[in-house]
């Protein structure tokens, strides 16, 4: 057993992206509590110390577990989680407010995010196997209700933030498992009918572009006429739709979905966030004397906005190395998904990966000002015990692929 | 199909898989790094400029704005705390409790202070010159969003006299006319600056970063004036007098060192006071004696005259026939008030006949001679005084010029003047013929009372001879001794002036306002070793109109007053004027204190900023220590012994007798009891003890006489 696992060896590339982000993490959470009014707030570094620890202790452990350990609870886990999701949007729902954990021991526990790697478990167990066909409308079919059970638990929370991320890791993994581009053009045609159809000429330059791309495709008339009349009507359809709606229908959803610029609520936030951001211009204000994190002005600046923190007082070349990491990491996570042996930890790994470049991107975007407000926090490094676990339990399954494939 | 085959699709097909992964990877990446580029390095400055405007906050610290003293450091414009109190309104929850508060304390209705803090400003001044009392009222009270800011104000003890002068400041303490608003750039300091920090809640700290380094306020600097308040002070009640006395509009009096270009004295009526000056007209504050331009009729005279005499054209014997007060010439009609016949030049000037004056340029072959005198003399330019609104005045170029111009010129009319210029006209006729640079600062100090700078008496050029001048005096004299000026004749000194009555031209230069006039006398005095030159203009007196009738009486007074009033000069003795300074170092210089009585010891000492140690109770100081000429420490007190005089008769102050002929003295000083004891004969050249000492029992005084050379022979050539 020793001998075994001396003969494994983890990923270097994966163990040193863990502890850089920890460090950034520790740096960051420090320097955005510790000038804060609230005494609560700046005790949050010594949890962060302590789900930090904790969590290298998972990412350790989960890096030597063997994999059929990891296999056989997938579906436990998988059924476990949706059942206490399901269960806090009925306390939710008696109490009147609107939740996304619950408490053991003081200690806030928020199922959703455990959902995150699970979720990709799941997917992976059941696009895994050999004879496995992704084009087949049936599997296809399955697919989508794996995965649209927690999405649309978490969005009823509401947590858009999170139950997107669990909607982004379909169509990659899907797509790595061997999904034609054809049928993700199909099932993404609509969406981009939708989004186009409240301008006349996007809808139409829409509609234009699905038609050359059918045309091209050579399907058949059957499919063709099919999709594109399912576009056309998706688009004509949804602006009536929105037009029967009352105007604070219209708001909620708008707000719901960040797109209203409040400049005291959202847009605000974005704002304070640039200045921020802007401010720390290229070399920084230094540690700990990033004015506008200092003096409080950045909002949720420990949990959502923590990369404000670091590109305000390390500037655009500490920017530069947090996203390089990043990059690093999820650039050796896919390399990871594509030179593993077996179906399921590579389709786990990319899954991973896809998690990690999805929360990344739309995080960053959103503290830019190019994504909207949307509740995603940044991996590693966002202040929260579940965040923070969650991302250690990510990495230690990359890092298990990694190790596993030497064998 | 080939299992091989189909193996090696399906790895083509990973690999292309792969590669688009990695590919979305470097695009996602490479947004995100070209919008970090856009905000953080090309857009830099638009952020921090916004995030500045977020939580900076400077604060101005104010400098405190110098004084200004006359030339014996008497304080003319000083700065009393005062308190200013303030909110933050953002910062007070409850405005209607907070006023209610504040109003008990300050005594201010809660309505207007609520009134006050309903605005979207951060800051909001509640009040201002406040007492510090009503300060430590409100800080007492501890309330949330309200503060007390340490301020200055700016007061001025003299109150009415030397308003203009002097001027007044905004409440921000800007200099808005006067001596305050040209020297404002010393006078102000510069202002120092403290980053405060703002915090998201809107809580203030001072920043503690080393990039915003509190930059302290300089002080402003000290302007000391060449002004005597004393000669101001009888300069202003004594145009008072006469204006109220002949319902006169406005008037102006000069009173100027001729030898030097010092200005001791300038009034201008109606004044007001520089405490409150928004409760008086704005036209109060104008300083009439440099902005004001009139014609100047008679006492332009002395122009032509000095003119002639300087270029040898004629002598004062000279005769010209007056055409008995009617002279028709270049189509226009010149009058004189009496009608006369023949008269020389000497008497032209002492009887002021525009006839003669007009007369004696008429065979002039350079019909620019007035003109180029009354340039040397300095008018149709500005003196350079250092007061803000000075005017050129108008002296018509030659081009201009109607065939009437000359004789019209020569007794004073088409021609525009303002009262400085006159008055300095005087001052170079005074001091032998030099145009001097009147001259108002004497000196800057720092504040701590280090010179930083010294302004001279600057002399412009020579507009005519001393002989010339000389004559002149001679002229000027019986001008007063038996001419127009008769009024201005003073008992026991040679008074010289001239008077001189200007219709008032409309002020678009078409013509004349009937029965409006402009009484004007200027003069000098004593006539030999002139010290004074005053000079005074009132505008249209009701009553008697004549220079020699209205302004040659407050003529008189003023310089009766500077000559003989005790106590205005209680140290002047000749040429010695005790060096009022601050010094660098705190020293002092030891003056003498022996022989005067305890009152005159205390206030010299006070002026010197020297403490005294007096033995004995009233009486004369007998001795001192350390001794006169001694330097000493400021704190350090000066030793003296007063002896009891009880045996005394009433106390005697010796008064000043330089310059009366013998004969005038001995009754000023038998006057006080004061027997003298007389060497020589003439007039006082030098008295021992000097004026203002108080006289034991027995002592007497030592005058030292002269008889002046005379120089009535001058007429006879």
């Amino acid at each position: 057993m020793l001998q075994e696992l001396g003969k494994k060896r983890m990923d270097p590339v994966i163990l040193v992206c863990v502890l850089l982000f920890s460090l950034y993490s520790l740096l960051a959470v420090y320097s955005a509590t510790s000038s804060s009014e609230i005494e609560q707030v700046r005790g949050n570094f010594t949890k962060q110390i302590i789900w930090i620890s904790i969590g290298l202790m998972i990412f350790l452990g989960l890096s030597y577990i063997p994999l059929s350990v990891v296999f056989s609870v997938t579906f436990a886990a998988y059924g476990i989680l949706i059942f206490m999701i399901f269960m806090i949007d009925i306390f939710g729902a008696i109490s009147g407010g609107a939740q996304r954990w619950f408490e053991v021991g003081g200690i806030k526990i928020q199922p959703s995010e455990f959902m995150k790697p699970v979720l990709v478990l799941m997917l992976a167990r059941f696009l895994s196997p050999e004879h496995h066909n992704p084009n087949k409308l049936n599997n296809l079919l399955l697919t989508f209700v794996l995965v649209l059970a927690p999405f649309l638990l978490v969005l009823k929370q509401p947590d858009l933030g999170t139950s997107l991320v669990y909607l982004a890791v379909v169509i990659p993994m899907l797509y790595w498992r061997g999904l034609s581009p054809f049928t993700i053009f199909v099932l993404v045609s609509p969406f981009v009918a939708f989004l186009a159809s409240f301008n006349f000429y996007a809808f139409a330059a829409a509609i234009f572009l699905i038609s050359v791309i059918l045309y091209l495709s050579k399907r058949g008339k059957w499919v063709g006429w099919t999709v594109f009349l399912t576009n056309v009507f998706v688009g004509t359809l949804s602006p009536l739709v929105w037009n029967k709606l009352h105007g604070y229908q219209q708001q909620r959803i708008l707000t719901f979905l960040g797109l209203v610029d409040d400049p005291k609520g959202v847009g605000y936030q974005i704002i304070q966030s640039m200045v921020a951001i802007g401010s720390g211009g290229f070399s920084g204000k230094g540690l700990l004397h990033g004015t506008q994190t200092q003096l409080r002005f950045l909002p949720a600046q420990h949990t959502d906005f923590i990369f404000s923190v670091l590109a305000e007082e390390w500037g655009f070349v500490g920017s530069l190395v947090v996203l390089g990491t990043f990059y690093v990491f999820i650039f050796r996570s896919i390399k990871i998904a594509s030179t593993v042996g077996y179906n399921f930890a590579s389709l786990a790994t990319l899954g991973l990966a896809t998690i990690f470049a999805f929360q990344v991107v739309v995080n960053l975007g959103m503290t830019m000002g190019i994504m909207p407000v949307t509740g995603v926090p940044l991996p590693f490094i966002s202040y929260g015990g579940s965040a923070m676990l969650t991302s250690m339990v990510m990495a230690g399954l990359i890092s298990n692929a990694a190790t596993q494939r030497h064998l | 199909m080939m299992p091989s085959s189909e193996k090696y699709k399906s790895q083509r097909a990973d690999q292309r898989r792969l590669h688009l992964f990695y590919l979305a990877a470097l695009a996602f990446v490479a947004v995100l790094v070209l919008r970090l580029i856009q905000i953080q390095v090309i857009q830099r400055e638009k952020y921090s400029v916004q995030a500045d405007i977020q939580y900076k906050h400077e604060i101005r610290l104010n400098p405190v704005r110098g004084a200004i003293y006359d030339r014996r450091l008497r304080q003319l414009a000083m700065n009393v705390p005062s308190v200013s109190i303030v909110a933050y309104p953002r910062d007070i929850k409850d405005k209607a409790a907070t006023a209610q508060k504040l109003s008990r304390v300050t005594g201010i209705s809660s309505a207007s202070l609520a009134a006050k803090m309903h605005t979207r400003k951060d800051f909001v001044y509640l009040t201002r010159r406040a007492t510090k009392r009503m300060g430590l009222g409100v800080e007492a009270l501890g309330l949330k969003g309200i503060g007390v800011l340490q301020e200055s104000t700016r007061q001025y003890p003299k109150g009415t006299v030397a308003s203009q002068l002097l001027g007044f400041t905004d409440p921000d303490g800007r200099g808005l006319s006067g001596i305050e608003a040209a020297y404002n750039y010393a006078l102000f300091g510069i202002a120092g600056r403290a980053v405060m920090q703002k915090t998201a809640s809107g809580n203030r700290n001072l920043f503690k970063r080393s990039e915003y380094p509190i930059k302290e306020a300089k002080d402003g600097n000290q302007v000391v004036l060449t002004i005597d308040h004393a000669y101001q002070s009888i300069a202003h009640h004594e145009l008072r007098r006469t204006i109220q006395e002949t319902n006169a509009d406005s008037g102006v009096v000069i009173i100027m060192d001729p030898n030097t270009g010092e200005v001791l004295a300038m009034a201008s009526e109606p004044s007001f006071n520089p405490n409150n000056y928004g409760k008086y007209p704005s036209s109060s504050y104008r300083l009439r004696f440099i902005t004001d331009i009139f014609e100047p009729g008679s006492t332009f005279k002395l122009v032509t005259v000095a003119g002639l005499l300087n270029e040898g054209v004629y002598k004062p014997a000279d005769r010209f026939f007056c055409e008995n007060g009617e002279f028709k010439v270049a189509g226009e009609t010149i009058h004189d008030v009496h009608g006369y016949g023949w008269l020389n030049l000497h008497d032209i000037l002492v009887k002021s006949s525009n006839i003669g004056m007009a007369k004696s340029v008429q065979k002039l072959e350079d019909k620019s001679l007035v003109y180029r005198y009354a340039r040397n003399f300095g008018f149709g330019a500005r003196t350079g005084i250092e007061l803000p609104g000075e005017v050129n005045g108008q002296l018509h170029d030659m081009s201009k010029w109607s065939g009437f111009t000359p004789y019209a010129m020569a007794y004073g009319h088409e021609v525009a003047v303002s009262p400085i210029q006159m008055c300095n006209l005087f001052c170079t006729i005074a001091n032998g013929g030099v145009l001097m640079r009147p001259y108002i600062v004497k000196e800057i100090l720092d504040p701590q009372g280090r010179v930083m700078e010294r302004n001279g008496s600057k002399a412009i050029r020579r507009v005519i001879d001393e002989r010339t001048a000389d004559v002149l005096k001679l002229m000027m004299a019986d001008v007063v001794k038996e001419g127009t000026g008769k009024r201005a004749e003073i008992d026991g000194v040679d008074v010289c002036g001239k008077t001189g009555t200007a219709r008032m031209v409309r002020s678009n230069g078409g013509g004349y306002i009937k029965g409006q006039y402009i009484a004007n006398f200027g003069g000098f005095l004593p006539k030999d070793k002139p010290r004074l030159a005053i000079y005074v203009m009132i505008d249209n007196p009701k009553g008697s109109y004549l220079g020699g009738d209205v302004a040659a009486p407050c003529f008189k007074r003023i310089a009766q007053q500077i000559m003989f009033h005790k106590g205005v000069d209680i140290d002047a003795e000749e040429g010695t004027d005790l060096e009022l300074k601050f010094t660098q170092d705190d020293r002092r210089v030891v003056p003498n204190f022996v022989g005067y009585d305890r009152s005159t010891a205390e206030k010299i000492a006070s002026r010197l900023d020297l403490d005294l140690a007096i033995n004995g109770r009233q009486g004369v100081i007998v001795s001192q220590q350390p001794k006169a000429g001694s330097t000493v420490n400021q704190n350090a007190a000066v030793q003296l012994v007063c002896k009891d005089d009880a045996e005394a008769a009433p106390r005697r102050v010796v008064p000043r007798v330089v310059g009366l002929p013998i004969r005038n003295a001995i009754n000023v000083l038998s006057a006080d009891g004061i027997n003298a004891m007389v060497t020589g004969s003439g007039k006082v050249v030098q008295q021992t003890p000097p004026p203002g000492r108080a006289l034991g029992p027995q002592e007497q005084v030592l005058l030292t006489c002269e008889t002046s050379v005379d120089l009535r022979k001058l007429l006879i050539f």
